[in-house]
């Protein structure tokens, strides 16, 4: 069955290729369909299978993008439909939310070049759980934590710095 | 507010009554009673764009950590900096790295979509990291949230009213979304009057406003009338200000608006719907007194609902888009008139005791002819409250029925009876003879509680028999209810082809598919909000 599938190519910014099914990234990125769709009058007839440049991802990231596009958009790989929640009673969680958990469970350079590539591959899904894991990172951390784990200069004067905190002394 | 249940009163109570009714009860505290209505309300309303800490935290272990936030920044960094019991924290990129700023290397736009993510204390803490992220947070539209101040630092010295106006104050503005249930203003005039005005020059678009009382009628700020940049409005237990002409409230891009226990004039109701030309949501709860009747005449309404008010009169006179009338009326009588309504697709709960209903100058009665005029053939979901055992109330569903050719889901929602079971009632049923819906359209039932009594019984078995479209029938599965489910196993195994197609097969329901049913108020209201939830009646998310 997989044979019979259209596939194509997508080609990292360091020169790696990596075959996906063109349905399941088509429904997954946007960017990705419009490119294919741009592409597809002149390959209707020719059986060559396309390889698209993605020239802002690494291969490191590209891999993990398609893996989680895999689990997300291959409809025979999801239990039940990909957006459907509904199916689930309120207390259960989606079957997915355990591998999205795990997907962003790494480190702060990985996760950040996740995000840029969500957004540059429009995948809205991926976009949202990237963003919100950074926001979680955020959470729970003091103020030079932040700093530390995320390699911020504080460049902040001092008076400024203590205006900024008198500013905003009802968040503290 | 619930002081009409009091049924002994003759008339609406005065605020002062009601809260001296509320003083004088034996048991528990006027303020616990006010209390656990206030919870009830605020049950009701959609659901915050950030979950507060203290309900996300339990399951998420990052929010635990709450209490480590600091006040200043470099004196903790030596205490916390060290513990490295956060794997997370412990791990360091720009060590690793190449001590190049990776976060701040995401453009503004991206930052401010993160913070945006963050509660409306973790947003403004981000602020005072770098010139760059305080600038980031000053430019993201503001989130306020009070519920954001409670968690684990509750402690705080500094009151909920004031924080929450601090935060308002120290950012530019525009303001995305206010949410605030859980202040008393009373005594609280001054930066009521503050806030609102703030929230006025920021251009606040979301704002649920909500007063914890007592009392039951502060005045709400006349500068709400000047939040022009509204697209969402929940106001929870004011006195609505005045409408005149010298301030004419014109609300040009407010779409959804509730009115939770909100003394407003009849008159002020009118202009104020007037003055929101595409507002598509319109709730009114709770209300008690005034408004006294409810007019719609919107070019844009979608969804109307009229939940536990004393509302003596809902008409329907001019609504093109109007899609869903939703009731839940608790013990006062009221007339319903749908006079224009050409979309109305969702009605319910049409109580059949307490209900008038009247289409298109008709007014409907229990046995009655009906003409085209007194029809909604746009009707696909009606949901009814009666008693069986009352004969009027049991008469009126067949003649309701005949209303709505095109109904496709009928839920019913069975009051037990009080005198058992009254004499007539099977008969009435065996002789009934069909109607177009049920010939050809209606395709689910849903019966919420158990039929028990002959007439009760009577009612599924004429469902069962005349339901040629007849789907799915979804019950109780109470043992009280065992006659009328397997009366609903025995009918449709002869009807083996209608089952195939049963919506329900297909998720690995029970052969049968008898649906459990059940009844959630607040449920029924946030799906009736939702316009994604085509049947806000159906309770589809109960396993089988």
């Amino acid at each position: 069955m997989a044979s019979e599938k259209k596939v194509v190519f997508l080609r990292s910014s360091d020169g790696e290729a990596f075959e996906v099914s063109e349905e399941v990234i088509s429904a997954a990125s946007v960017t990705i369909k419009g490119m294919i769709d741009e592409e597809s009058p002149s390959r209707a007839d020719t059986a060559a299978t396309t390889t698209l440049a993605i020239p802002n991802v690494t291969a490191a990231t590209l891999s993990r993008v398609l893996h989680y596009v895999n689990k997300h958009f291959d409809a025979a790989a999801v239990v039940g439909r990909p957006d459907d929640y509904i199916f689930c009673a309120p207390g259960d969680e989606h079957p997915l939310a355990r591998f999205d958990d795990d997907f962003v469970d790494v480190d702060n350079d990985t996760l950040i070049d996740l995000v840029h590539a969500a957004e540059y591959l429009h995948i809205k899904k991926l976009f949202d759980l990237t963003c919100k894991a950074v926001a979680d990172k955020l959470k729970g951390r003091t103020i030079d934590q932040i700093r530390e784990t995320f390699g911020i200069v504080n460049d902040y004067t001092v008076e400024e710095e203590v205006e900024v905190y008198r500013e905003n002394s009802w968040a503290f | 507010m619930d002081a009409d249940g009091g049924g002994e009163h003759e008339g609406p109570m005065t605020y002062a009554q009601a809260q001296q009714f509320f003083t004088s009860m034996e048991g528990p505290t006027a303020q616990e009673r006010i209390d656990y209505i206030f919870a009830s309300l605020i049950s009701l309303l959609p659901r915050p764009f950030v979950p507060a800490p203290e309900v996300a935290g339990d399951d998420s272990d990052s929010d635990s950590e709450h209490e480590r936030f600091s006040l200043t920044s470099s004196d903790s960094s030596e205490a916390s900096g060290g513990v490295g019991a956060d794997p997370a924290a412990a791990f360091h990129p720009a060590a690793v790295g190449d001590g190049e700023d990776h976060i701040s290397h995401l453009p503004d736009a991206l930052l401010s979509n993160i913070i945006s993510r963050l509660t409306t204390k973790e947003a403004a803490r981000t602020a005072v990291l770098s010139t760059r992220w305080g600038g980031v947070w000053a430019a993201t539209p503001l989130l306020v949230d009070d519920a954001h101040f409670f968690g684990a630092d509750r402690h705080s010295d500094i009151p909920i009213m004031r924080a929450v106006s601090r935060c308002v104050a120290a950012h530019p503005g525009p303001v995305r979304a206010v949410r605030v249930t859980r202040v008393s203003f009373h005594a609280n005039e001054y930066p009521l009057q503050r806030l609102v005005a703030d929230l006025a020059d920021k251009d606040v678009k979301d704002l649920i406003l909500f007063n914890r009382p007592w009392p039951l009628n502060m005045p709400l700020p006349v500068d709400i009338l000047r939040c022009a940049s509204l697209e969402r409005l929940y106001l929870g237990v004011w006195h609505f200000p005045e409408i005149t002409a010298a301030r004419p409230s014109v609300f040009h891009e407010l779409r959804e608006l509730g009115l939770f226990h909100c003394v407003v004039r009849d008159k002020d109701l009118d202009t104020l719907l007037a003055h929101c030309p595409k507002l598509e949501i319109f709730s009114i709860v709770m209300s008690y007194g005034a408004p006294s009747r409810l007019r719609i005449v919107s070019p844009s309404l979608r969804v109307a609902v009229d939940w536990q008010s004393t509302l003596r009169e809902v008409s329907v006179e001019d609504a093109p888009c109007l899609e869903r009338m939703i009731f839940h009326t608790i013990e006062t009588r009221r007339s319903i008139k749908i006079v224009s309504a050409p979309r109305l697709q969702v009605l319910g709960f049409l109580n059949l005791n307490l209900h008038k209903l009247e289409i298109g100058g008709t007014a409907i009665r229990a046995g009655m002819n009906v003409g085209a005029r007194a029809m909604v053939p746009s009707l696909k979901i009606l949901a009814v409250t009666l008693q069986f055992a009352c004969n009027q109330e049991a008469k009126m569903l067949p003649t309701l029925l005949k209303c709505f050719p095109h109904l496709e889901k009928l839920h019913v929602l069975a009051i037990p009876s009080k005198p058992p079971s009254s004499a007539h009632g099977l008969e009435f049923w065996e002789s009934l003879d069909s109607c177009e819906c049920l010939r050809l359209r209606l395709n689910t039932l849903n019966v919420y509680g158990c039929l028990v009594q002959t007439n009760e019984i009577g009612f599924l078995q004429y469902m069962i028999r005349e339901g040629k479209a007849l789907r799915a029938v979804g019950l109780c599965p109470s043992p009280n209810n065992k006659v009328a489910m397997d009366l609903v196993l025995a009918s449709f195994e002869s009807k083996e082809a209608s089952f195939v197609e049963s919506k329900r097969s297909s998720r690995g329901g029970s052969s049968a598919d008898v649906i459990l049913a059940e009844i959630n108020g607040s449920q029924i209201f946030q799906n009736a909000i939702d316009m994604s939830i085509d049947d806000p009646f159906f309770s589809d998310n109960i396993p089988l």
